[in-house]
């Protein structure tokens, strides 16, 4: 991961974009249009769950194939504890406080969701420590991301049988208490500051020479276990966040937190780079829109519109064939590189320009 | 310098974000359509439904654009908008529902599983657009998980039964029918087939019937193992509320292993007939009872006229009760529009919810909404004799 | 005791199936390194060809005999073997000259799987019935003898012959068995192949019993049991690969006659996840502990 120096350009650029995000999502919201709002959610959503899988596999250097399933812990206590809510102070009193569907979110109706998604957060966490104790000091490569893939399916399966944590059918209480764009974007950037505060201390460089040379690293009194234990507490954490906040988007079925989400998310972290944030925003953009957006656009001939999985793999094998380390690589997006970028082709075209004129003088 | 092409670069993705922007507009001035809108899987498992579905709504749109909706002085005809493939995932669904409305869409029909249809209730009732799903079953679609939230989901129908009576109707039928031990074997990956089990269960044990349960997954293709308890356990009757392709599959393999009770089922049976292939033995049909809308070989006009006209249109095949039942929620939006003498979104879900309607497919007689968007209909008994379906009485 | 017995022959024609494939995923994953979540593909592909060769063949009158089994059987292994060389050649193989990461390998295997995947959705998305050949009893012993011989064919494979003697070597270490004169790829191709031929005989082994199917019987019905037999048995053994599929096919179908279907997956992952905590090299495996 390329860590730049907080200086006072870069500062004030990303202050702007944070700006300018919060913007466009308002916007988006009050335009009356429903399309919009709702791809961003889950864009931001995705995005705050692939960051949860890149600390992982960008910085511990460890694939996790189970992240699916920390993602349903986090939807199950969200919706439990808002349920919870829901039940002890009547339907009445909930809407006047939170949430109805006419008035839509009010103040408090924010801080239940930042609550019980932080809540959420905490609940994974802790699953997440139960697993890396277990798992990480034991395994590593292949077998720890097959172990990681096992627990993610038993997580699925008992939320599957036990019909107070979902059933087979699912519950939610994304009709009772609906989040918004906005809230998910400073969600959103919050994560990205928290993500960013652990890779540069003391831990996330621990973890960042882990990943490079393990027994190096011991070798020269780094505390292995404890950090990647550490990390993938922190990974489970924010992939209980994005779980919580996910509750509040839609209603969902265990089932769909299985296999399938844990792969998905996979792809957006590699799709992106490994080890780089804003990478996996842009790759969460560039899939979610894919899924929901592009599929069912009119000029798609109705062949891969019903089966659309086939684009979806032409592309990931493209990718993999030619750029495995993904869009941005392990390097982060900047405007400066961007503007760096347009500034040469401007050149280029006043140079092409510039070599006209003196003929047409003559 | 650098800020301001950051600026730049956000606004230009802001006026992306606004163009893409369809303004809705319910007022047609110029036009002269009413649009619908549907989401339904048409690919993946559950997507012989999502067919069965689209091509009834084809069908009623194409009758019912021969001679128009009048509302005042104008025509009007249906214009179906887009059958979306939603995949059965709430998700798509949900995101379906955002385009439908943006599109323009009046009065969405659909989704077609209970899943699904929870996803795009959660959108639907941001904005208020009336929803019909055809073939949507779970009880909580319309009034909640709690049961209490009718006043939410004011514009939320279905056409169809919900889970709760169709599995309490069967529970009355087999204690009416002197059964004494009761054996549910259900689809616990289906929404549908967990609903129909629970009332079943509920009302069996409320009415003192012996019931057992025992579930199977949606992996779950081979029932041998399934019904070895059942032929040693000694019961007498088996309830399989799911849909009909595991059916047939189960039935064969539960007489096969000398299974000699009867078999009772809900409307997802529609269709089993069609399994038997030739050479099959399905003789144990004539002790399987199964509930539903209508019968398929009734002579009520409204039955035959779309049973006939089903099969013009689809090269002979016999429709099943997802294509009839989404032929009649276009045929009842049609009628609630022609009660309301308007398209907007409060005015057909007024008349949908006060209104009466007739002369359907799978009702035969006029019925109404109950207060919780459900249809009052009664249920049909349906058997079978010599290789086809008939009342049982 | 009669359900005991039930399950028992029904657990175990099921093992059999789940043992034939998970011996393709454990040769692939133990010889080339790489998990191939597209072997699932060629499980359905292989049941696909068989499925409409038999309803063509069957139109012939050939009759339900073995004849008509053996040549689907033939012809389904054909066509497997087909794509898999297919997919290695162009998929696999460009990356692992790259050198690429073993994630990138992975995500390749699973982009193969969805295209193959959609593409037997685009075919039929309709569940299939697989003709009835025979009945419970008979499938019963043709899969378990059929087993057994392929077990003993492979074991011997790989002891005695040149060529087996010669994967053996490119799974213990890459690098050494190139320095010995061994063709890497055409082993690697070479196992590709077998792991294709096992997956088209053990669909067609499984249909005997289980007719019923669909595109997705080899991503969803089947899905990952193979793998987590190949893992519970041992990576790279082949009596493991057997004893896991098995084992799960077992406990899948006590669980069903026992009435704790639901929970069958819970008990498979549950001792998968044990196995891999405190005996990584399987059941039947060797532990081979890492050098510093």
């Amino acid at each position: 991961m390329a860590f730049k120096r907080i200086n006072k350009r870069n500062l004030i650029s990303n202050i702007v974009s944070i700006v300018l995000l919060i913007t466009v999502c308002i916007i988006v919201n009050n335009t009356g249009n429903m399309q919009w709002p709702q791809y961003i959610s889950k864009i931001l959503i995705f995005s705050i769950a692939a960051l949860a899988l890149n600390v992982v596999c960008g910085c511990l250097g460890e694939f996790a194939l189970g992240h699916g399933g920390f993602l349903l812990i986090g939807y199950t206590v969200a919706f439990l504890v808002g349920q919870g809510i829901y039940g002890l102070i009547g339907a009445s009193t909930f809407k006047d406080l939170f949430y109805s569907t006419r008035e839509g979110l009010q103040p408090l109706g924010y801080l239940l969701i930042v609550g019980d998604s932080l809540i959420a957060a905490v609940v994974t966490a802790i699953f997440g420590f139960l697993v890396g104790v277990i798992a990480l000091g034991r395994l590593k490569g292949d077998y720890l991301a097959i172990v990681t893939l096992g627990f993610g399916l038993i997580f699925v399966n008992i939320a599957n049988n036990i019909d107070f944590l979902g059933g087979t059918t699912g519950k939610g209480i994304s009709t009772k208490l609906a989040g918004t764009p906005v809230l998910y974007a400073v969600m959103l950037v919050i994560t990205i500051f928290l993500v960013l505060s652990f890779m540069k201390s003391r831990f996330g460089r621990g973890i960042l020479a882990c990943r490079d040379d393990n027994i190096a690293s011991e070798a020269c009194g780094v505390p292995v276990k404890k950090y990647k234990v550490l990390a993938f507490t922190f990974s489970a954490f924010i992939a209980g966040l994005a779980g919580g906040l996910y509750a509040h988007y839609n209603t969902f079925a265990p089932g769909t937190f299985g296999q399938d989400l844990s792969i998905e998310l996979l792809i957006i972290v590699v799709l992106g780079g490994l080890g780089s944030l804003t990478g996996s925003v842009i790759a969460s953009i560039i899939i979610v829109l894919y899924n929901l957006w592009i599929c069912s656009m009119g000029w798609v001939p109705p062949f891969f519109k019903n089966n659309p999985k086939i684009i979806y793999g032409v592309v990931l094998v493209s990718i993999m064939l030619f750029r495995s380390s993904g869009i941005l690589g392990t390097s982060e997006f900047s405007w400066n590189w961007f503007y760096d970028k347009v500034k040469k082709v401007w050149k280029k075209i006043l140079s092409i320009f510039k070599k006209k004129a003196p003929k047409e003088v003559e | 310098m650098k800020k301001f092409f950051g600026f730049f670069v956000m606004f230009l993705l802001v006026f992306c974000c606004l163009g893409c922007n369809s303004s809705y507009d319910n007022t047609k001035d110029n036009v002269d359509t009413i649009k619908l809108g549907s989401s339904g899987p048409l690919s993946g498992e559950a997507s012989i439904y999502g067919i069965s579905v689209e091509k009834g709504i084809k069908l009623a749109i194409e009758e019912i654009n021969k001679e128009g909706i009048k509302i005042g002085d104008k025509k009007y005809t249906f214009e179906l908008v887009e059958f979306y493939n939603d995949e059965a995932d709430p998700d798509k669904a949900s995101s379906n529902l955002t385009k439908l409305f943006d599109a323009g869409t009046d009065v969405v029909v659909g989704a077609v599983t209970s899943g699904a249809t929870e996803g795009l209730i959660g959108q639907a009732i941001k904005v208020g657009i009336p929803v019909i799903t055809p073939t949507g079953t779970a009880d909580k679609l319309t009034v909640g998980e709690s049961g209490q939230e009718r006043d939410d989901r004011y514009n939320v129908f279905r056409a169809c039964f919900y889970d709760s009576y169709q599995g309490k109707y069967m529970a009355e039928y087999a204690v009416a029918n002197g059964v004494k031990k009761a054996y549910v074997l259900y689809n616990n990956s289906s929404d549908y087939s967990v609903g129909l089990k629970d009332s079943f269960e509920q009302t069996a044990k409320a009415k003192s019937l012996e019931v057992t349960t025992a579930a199977y997954g949606e992996k779950d293709k081979n029932f041998s193992a399934f019904v070895a308890p059942i032929v040693s356990g000694n019961y007498d009757c088996v309830y399989l509320p799911d849909y009909y392709e595991n059916v047939y599959n189960i039935l064969t393999t539960l007489y096969g292993a000398g299974y000699t009770g009867v078999c009772y089922g809900g409307d997802g049976w529609d269709g089993v007939i069609q399994q038997v292939k030739t050479g099959d033995d399905a003789s144990f049909l004539e002790k399987c009872f199964y509930t539903n809308h209508y019968f398929g070989a009734s002579e009520s006009p409204a039955v035959k006229k779309f049973v006939e006209a089903y099969k013009a249109k689809y090269d002979g095949e016999t429709p099943v009760s997802f294509a009839a039942l989404a032929y009649d929620a276009v045929y009842i939006v049609k009628q609630a529009i022609e009660q309301a003498q308007s398209f907007k979104f409060d005015d057909v879900i007024e008349a949908l919810t006060e209104g009466s309607f007739t002369g359907l497919v799978t009702s035969a007689k006029q019925f109404k909404f109950d207060e919780n968007g459900n249809p009052q209909k009664d249920a049909v008994i349906i058997t079978f004799k010599d290789g086809k379906e008939v009342e049982a009485k | 005791m009669d359900l005991f017995f039930e399950g028992l022959k029904n657990g175990l024609a099921l093992g059999s199936a789940f043992a034939l494939m998970a011996l393709g995923y454990s040769m692939v994953y133990g010889i080339v390194k790489m998990i191939n979540f597209a072997h699932s593909e060629f499980i359905t592909i292989g049941g696909f060809v068989s499925y409409y060769l038999c309803e063509l063949l069957l139109i012939d009158k050939l009759g339900n005999t073995v004849g008509t089994l053996l040549i689907c059987l033939l012809v389904s292994i054909v066509v497997c073997v087909v794509v898999a060389v297919i997919t290695e050649k162009f998929a696999y193989k460009p990356l692992r000259k790259k050198g690429s990461s073993r994630i990138t390998a992975l995500i390749t295997a699973i982009g193969v799987s969805y295209i193959l995947n959609g593409i037997l959705n685009a075919i039929t998305g309709e569940q299939l019935v697989f003709p009835k050949f025979f009945d419970s009893q008979t499938a019963f012993i043709i899969t378990i003898v059929v087993t057994v011989i392929l077990l003993v064919i492979l074991t011997l494979f790989v002891k005695k012959t040149k060529v087996g003697i010669a994967m053996r070597a490119v799974s213990e270490n890459e690098n050494a068995a190139k320095l010995m004169g061994i063709n890497n790829d055409f082993i690697i191709s070479l196992t590709f192949i077998i792991g294709a031929a096992l997956a088209a005989i053990g669909i067609l082994i499984y249909l005997l019993s289980n007719r019923y199917f669909r595109f997705d019987v080899g991503s969803v019905v089947i899905g990952l049991y193979p793998f987590v037999a190949a893992v519970i048995g041992g990576i790279g053994s082949l009596p493991g690969a057997v004893l896991g599929g098995l084992l799960i096919g077992l406990i899948n179908q006590f669980a069903a006659t026992y009435g704790f279907g639901a929970w069958a997956d819970f008990i498979i992952y549950g001792i998968f996840v044990v196995i891999l905590l405190f005996k990584p090299a399987g059941l039947l495996g060797k532990d081979v502990r890492e050098k510093v």
